[in-house]
This record gives C-alpha cells, sequence and structure tokens, in this order.
C-alpha cells in the first residue's frame, strides 16, 4: 500500500508534466500563424532593474507588430522567463524554452555570465539565438556561431574606449574600477586595463562586489583610500546607484565614468542628484537627440505599456534587440526555417531600424554593430560628446 | 487487515500483491516513459531524482537524527564541484573516459568527500544544539559558497566550470541515459535509506533525536552516531549534487546558495519530517511546482510561498502524513 500511494502521486506528476506536450511541427516553433520566441531575463533580483524593461520594450514592440498583421502572416509570441539573474536557473529556463516551448529562437538573453553559460547547449541543439546581451567580446574567434547574431557592444572594446576618453579629453591619470565579480565586470574591467596602459594612465585601484552584497560602504572607503581622478562602473543598476551615493556621502567625489548598461534617466531617481555628470556611453541614438525614429518608438512603446516610460533607455534598448530578429523574419519570407532565416540574417548590410543604426551582417560577420559614443549624463538626459567610435569586429 | 505471523514478514518493505503490482507499474512507467515523453519531462525528472536524494540524505540527518542543518547546499557544492574537478581536471586517458569510468569515479568521489566534510561539521555538533547547531551548519553553507565564489583557481570563480561530455561505451550520456542514471542511483540510495532506518543504525539515530542522554544510558553511542549520521546525510547530498553536475554539466557557486539550504529543508518539512517517503513526495513537488508556476513571473514567490503555507497548515505532519491518513481512512472504510 505504500508504494502504490507513492506510484499514483508519480503517476498524477507524470500525467501534469506531460500534459503540455504539443504536437510537432515542421520547424521548431514555426505555424503558418505563429514564430514563438523565448528569453530569460532577471524579473527579479539585483538586475530586475534591467530586465523588466527591457522584456517590457520587447513586449510591447512585439504587440505593435502584432496589431499590424504580423509578419509574413504570423504573429509572434514571446516566452519570457525569470531567471533573477542566477546563470544556473537561465540554464534550466533555456533547456525548459527550447525543449518543452519549442521556441523557434532565443531572443535577448541577459547577462555576460548567464549567456556563457547557455552558451553550449544552445549551440550542441542548433538554436537561433539572436543578440545574446553579454560582453560581444567574449564571441570573439568563436567558430560556432552559425546560428549567432549579435547587435550587443563589447565590454572589453567599451572599457578601452572609456579608459582612452578619460585619459585623453579628462585629463584623467589615476583611475579605478568598481566592477561586477563575473564576466560581465570582469571584461570591462579588462577593457579598462587595456585603455590605461595605451593611453599612459594608471588603474590604482579594482574594487570588486557580488551580485549578492547588499551594502558597498566598504567597497567606497577601499576606493576612496586609493584617491584615482576618475572610477569607471560595471554594475547593475542597483550596486551603481549605492556605489555613487555611498562614495558622495563619504565625501569622495571623483569624475565618474560607467558602461552604458546604466545610461538610463531612471538613474536619477536611484542615485539622485549624484548622478549628475557621469559619462557614459551609447549604442543607438537616444531619447533627447532629436532623433525622430526613437522617439516615436519611444511613445509607440510608451502608449501600449505606459510604465516603459520611467525606464526610456532600457525599453528601447529591449526594441533594438529584438529589431534584428524580425528584419531577419521580414527578410526570410513566408518560408521560415533556420537555413532561410540564417540566410536572411546574412544578406544584412548597413541597415537602420527603428532604434538601432548600421547594422551589418555577413557569412563571416556575425558580430552586427561595432560603435559606441560617449555621453554625458545630466538633469534626467544624455548629451552626446563625441561622434560615433568604431571598434574592432570580433567574429 | 493483513494479519503477520513471523516477525520476518513484518520487515518486507513491500507486502501483498497489491503493493508489487503497484511498484512493478511503477518501475515500468519509469522505464518506458522516455519513449513517450520529451527531453523536458526527462529533465525534470532527473532533477526530481537529484532533489529526493538530497531531501532523503537530509531527512537522515533532520527527521531521523534531530540535528538540524541550514547548511546542507554547502555539502550538495562540495559533492558537485568534487565530481566536476574530477571529470574537468584530471587527465582521463581518452578510453577510460570513453567507458565512463571518469563519471562514475566522479559519483564515488563526490560521495566520499562530501561524507568526510560531513564527519568534519558533525564534531561541533556533539556538543551544540538547537539553535547553536543551526548557526554552525548556517556558518558552514556560508563558508563553502565563498570559497568556491573567490577561489577562481579551484571552481573558476563566477565564471563557472563546466563538465565534459558524458559517455558509456556507445551512449552519450545525456537527457535519456541520463534519466535512467539517475533514477537508478536514485532508487538504489532511497532503498538503502529504507533499510538503515529500520536497522540497529535507524533505531540509535531515532534515539538520539528523542533523547540524547536517556540514548546514551542505553548504550547508543552518541559520538559515533552523531557524526555517522551527519557523513552519511553529507555522501548522499554529495552524490545528488554530482548527478546535478551531471545533468547541467555546468557549476556556479550561486547554485548552492543559503536559499537552496532553506529549499532542501522545505522539501522534508513539506514531505514529511522523518518519512523516506516523505522526503521523495516533498523533493517532486518543490521541483515541478515551481517550474509548473513559472509563467506567473513575479507572482510566484507569492503563489509558491502561499501554496507552501497552505500545505503546512492543512497537514503539519506532511503531505506523507496526509497520506497515511487516507490510506487508513480506506483501510477501515466504511467504520
Amino acid at each position: 500500500m505504500k508504494i502504490m500511494g507513492r506510484m499514483l502521486l508519480i503517476g498524477a506528476l507524470l500525467t501534469v508534466l506531460t500534459s503540455g506536450s504539443l504536437a510537432q511541427t515542421q520547424e521548431r516553433g514555426v505555424t503558418a500563424t505563429e514564430v514563438v520566441i523565448g528569453t530569460s531575463q532577471p524579473l527579479s533580483g539585483p538586475a530586475a532593474f534591467w530586465g523588466v524593461p527591457v522584456t517590457g520594450g520587447m513586449d510591447a514592440w512585439i504587440k505593435f507588430i502584432n496589431d499590424q498583421g504580423g509578419i509574413h502572416g504570423r504573429k509572434i509570441r514571446l516566452v519570457a522567463r525569470d531567471d533573477s539573474y542566477l546563470p544556473p536557473r537561465a540554464v534550466a529556463n533555456v533547456r525548459e524554452l527550447v525543449d518543452r516551448e519549442r521556441v523557434f529562437a532565443i531572443v535577448g538573453l541577459l547577462g555576460s555570465a548567464n549567456s556563457f553559460a547557455v552558451r553550449d547547449y544552445l549551440v550542441e541543439n542548433q538554436v537561433i539565438w539572436v543578440n545574446p546581451l553579454a560582453d560581444a567580446n567574449m564571441w570573439a574567434g568563436f567558430k560556432q556561431k552559425k546560428h549567432l547574431f549579435v547587435t550587443f557592444p563589447s565590454y572589453l572594446d567599451e572599457g578601452r574606449i572609456l579608459a582612452d576618453y578619460a585619459a585623453k579629453s579628462m585629463g584623467v591619470k589615476t583611475m579605478a574600477v568598481f566592477y561586477q565579480n563575473d564576466l560581465y565586470g570582469q571584461k570591462g574591467f579588462l577593457g579598462v586595463k587595456r585603455g590605461a596602459a595605451q593611453a599612459k594612465a594608471k588603474v590604482v585601484a579594482s574594487v570588486s562586489y557580488e551580485v549578492t552584497d547588499t551594502d558597498v560602504s566598504g567597497h567606497a572607503l577601499k576606493l576612496r583610500e586609493a584617491n584615482p581622478d576618475a572610477v569607471i562602473l560595471y554594475a547593475t543598476p542597483r550596486h551603481g546607484a549605492l556605489i555613487v551615493r555611498e562614495m558622495a556621502k563619504i565625501g569622495f567625489r571623483p569624475k565618474i565614468l560607467s558602461s552604458f548598461t546604466l545610461t538610463d534617466p531612471a538613474m536619477f531617481t536611484l542615485a539622485g542628484d549624484a548622478w549628475n555628470d557621469i559619462i557614459l556611453t551609447a549604442y543607438f541614438p537616444l531619447p533627447g537627440w532629436g532623433d525622430a525614429r526613437v522617439e516615436e518608438t519611444l511613445a509607440t512603446i510608451s502608449r501600449i505599456t505606459p510604465a516603459l516610460a520611467q525606464n526610456p533607455f532600457n525599453a528601447l534598448a529591449g526594441v533594438s534587440f529584438l529589431e534584428p530578429f524580425l528584419e531577419g523574419m521580414r527578410r526570410a519570407g513566408p518560408n521560415l526555417t533556420r537555413e532561410s532565416f540564417v540566410t536572411a540574417m546574412e544578406s544584412i548590410r548597413n541597415w537602420d531600424g527603428m532604434v538601432v543604426r548600421s547594422i551589418s551582417f555577413g557569412p563571416d560577420r556575425h558580430q552586427g554593430l561595432n560603435r559606441i559614443a560617449i555621453v554625458k549624463a545630466e538633469n534626467k538626459q544624455f548629451k552626446k560628446l563625441t561622434d560615433w567610435i568604431s571598434y574592432p569586429i570580433g567574429f | 487487515m493483513e494479519l503477520k505471523e513471523r516477525y520476518e514478514e513484518d520487515l518486507f518493505l513491500v507486502r501483498g500483491a497489491l503493493a508489487w503490482t503497484a511498484l512493478l507499474t511503477l518501475c515500468a512507467g519509469l522505464f518506458l516513459l522516455p519513449y513517450v515523453a520529451r527531453n523536458y519531462v526527462l529533465f525534470t525528472l532527473s532533477l526530481v531524482a537529484v532533489n529526493a536524494v538530497i531531501a532523503v540524505g537530509l531527512n537522515l540527518l533532520v527527521g531521523y537524527t534531530g540535528q538540524i542543518s541550514l547548511g546542507h547546499a554547502g555539502f550538495v557544492a562540495i559533492g558537485a564541484y568534487t565530481a566536476g574537478l574530477v571529470m574537468a581536471k584530471l587527465p582521463w586517458p581518452e578510453a577510460a573516459a570513453a567507458w565512463g569510468l571518469s563519471w562514475l569515479a566522479a559519483l564515488a568521489a563526490a560521495g566520499l568527500v562530501a561524507a568526510i566534510f560531513g564527519f568534519l561539521v558533525g564534531l561541533p555538533a556533539l556538543r551544540l544544539t538547537g539553535p547553536y547547531l543551526t548557526i554552525a551548519t548556517l556558518g558552514f553553507g556560508i563558508a563553502v559558497h565563498q570559497v568556491l565564489t573567490n577561489w577562481d583557481r579551484l571552481s573558476g570563480g563566477r565564471t563557472g566550470l563546466f563538465l565534459p561530455k558524458l559517455f558509456f561505451g556507445p551512449w552519450r550520456l545525456e537527457e535519456r541515459p541520463l534519466y535512467y542514471v539517475t533514477i537508478l542511483v536514485a532508487g538504489l540510495l532511497i532503498w538503502v535509506a529504507s533499510n538503515l532506518v529500520r536497522s540497529h543504525v535507524g533505531r540509535a539515530f531515532v534515539a538520539i533525536r528523542d533523547s540524547d542522554i536517556a540514548a546514551a544510558v542505553t548504550g547508543v553511542n552518541l559520538t559515533a552516531y552523531k557524526t555517522l549520521a551527519f557523513a552519511v546525510s553529507a555522501a548522499y547530498a554529495g552524490i545528488g549534487g554530482a548527478m546535478l553536475a551531471f545533468i547541467l554539466r555546468y557549476l556556479e557557486p550561486q547554485l548552492f546558495t543559503l536559499f537552496e539550504s532553506i529549499y532542501y529543508l522545505s522539501m522534508i518539512v513539506i514531505g514529511g519530517l522523518g518519512t523516506v517517503p516523505g522526503s521523495v513526495l516533498g523533493a517532486a513537488v518543490l521541483t515541478v511546482l515551481p517550474q509548473q508556476l513559472a509563467g506567473l513571473k513575479e507572482w510566484l514567490p507569492i503563489v509558491y510561498g502561499a501554496a507552501i503555507m497552505f500545505m503546512m497548515a492543512v497537514e503539519p505532519r506532511g503531505l506523507y502524513g496526509r497520506w497515511v491518513k487516507i490510506r487508513l481512512w480506506f483501510k477501515t472504510w466504511p467504520f
């Protein structure tokens, strides 16, 4: 009887599990009327500040496209899973998306560490992967890139460009890096080291934090001890805001530079006035620069989901991650298969989307974007300081 | 009601034709499942098997011996990383790896190394009880997590540790074959645990739980049995960790946080403290529930938490306790 009970319960469990099964189609995730795509994002936890608006932007833009009839008669369905910014959960999510939800493609999976963790699985299963939101330099020299398309910037090159700008245009001689102890922060830190060495500036301190840290007062003291001219941040919005406030609190006010990942006006809400005059980068024209299509896109997604107006950069970034995929779908035509999609993506040259611009792919080139611009944070706006700066294509 | 005439009859784990049919149907079902189910179902069931092994081990310690551990993720981590390092860092000859020696060795090493750590953590347990022991084990769990995060050379740090592919002769161990391996190992360990708790060792554990002074008076060697409980429990956790490493083929310190320790503890509390089938049930529910509810996104923690509170409010003795009541009701029906 004991065993019987166990069996009954496990039987019930199996029924629940298998009931989700769907009939197989000719191409995974594609029917005559629908394309299913998946993403894994930090919808909770320390990086939710990125994940929620990015996913919201993607979602709103998909609604907009679907309301116009979709692409070649196919509506797009986005299945988003929360990974709390934890790589192991991203692995489980991706397996679920591919194996259970049977998605055609993974679009915009957030986090360098998370992307690195799921890389082998996606490559082995030949899943279309457009835009891992991860250091693009991670893929440099990567051979199995057939199904991978990236328009996300490279932290390594960004770090190098930021350090170079600090040394040459801001008169910075000594700098320190506050970075996240994972692939994201490490790659940014490496870039800053290289840039500083080239520009004959010195990196006098590097202070790393863990994603799980909730207090950075000790980190701020260490940074003050090194007394650098500038501090460069590779952090989540939460940790970026915390360290900037903490440094201001102890009266340490160096010049501050940061990755484009913190180029959102909402950072002023998190960090207060301390966020003014921070130097950041951007990889697409930001709202307020007078770019008609960017403003129009922001208006559209804010109309669909009003909350997105609070995080305009992150929401637009969400659209920017999705756009190349949609263009690939358009070019692939009614007969959408993995093969036709790859061929279509590789035909994209100097293409301008609503948000991202001058994207080029090719049979040997799967890194579609290789330029950023330096910007300055001023009263919830970001002023463009330089023209677009290009960096070498890695894959 | 069945009548038992000899003591041996009471010792059988499986009794009666009905129970044997049920057991054989279950085995056949689990064996045939890969031919009808999706890989994702197999992946989920493999995770259930892993968590069941860990939960059964934890229940031996908490439910049977009454020693609280809030650092069990630490033992799981030690097992997982031992397996990962044995497979990834040792220079295995190609033939040995192809015949599965590498992962078999990894599985054994994981259990052994975790057991050694379990023994070491068990030593302070000789003098600490209740909240003090909880804090000591909590500290152990956090320490393991910190070491794995910061000792990059050993663990790969936050970049993670990748495991090579698993082979066993002509089979590549993933999805279906790996499912069989995890189910087999879990079945074996559950069987061992079921027998262990009915042996003199199990009775010593229970005696310690109920009153260690009384147990010592009746001749139970507290030092031996308390550390043994920790070592066995840790070995289970280590083997569970190794299988987790085989399934994910990627390890990262964030897999083994304090939250995971609490998660393992809630498995056995929900399933039923001091019962082996309860641990399996709890592990199954707490593995499948969050997965099935994943579509709720930000509402997940609230719904999940509420579901657990509801289960505890309705049945404080756990899911297995509820089952025992249902069985009793049927046995005595219609009275």
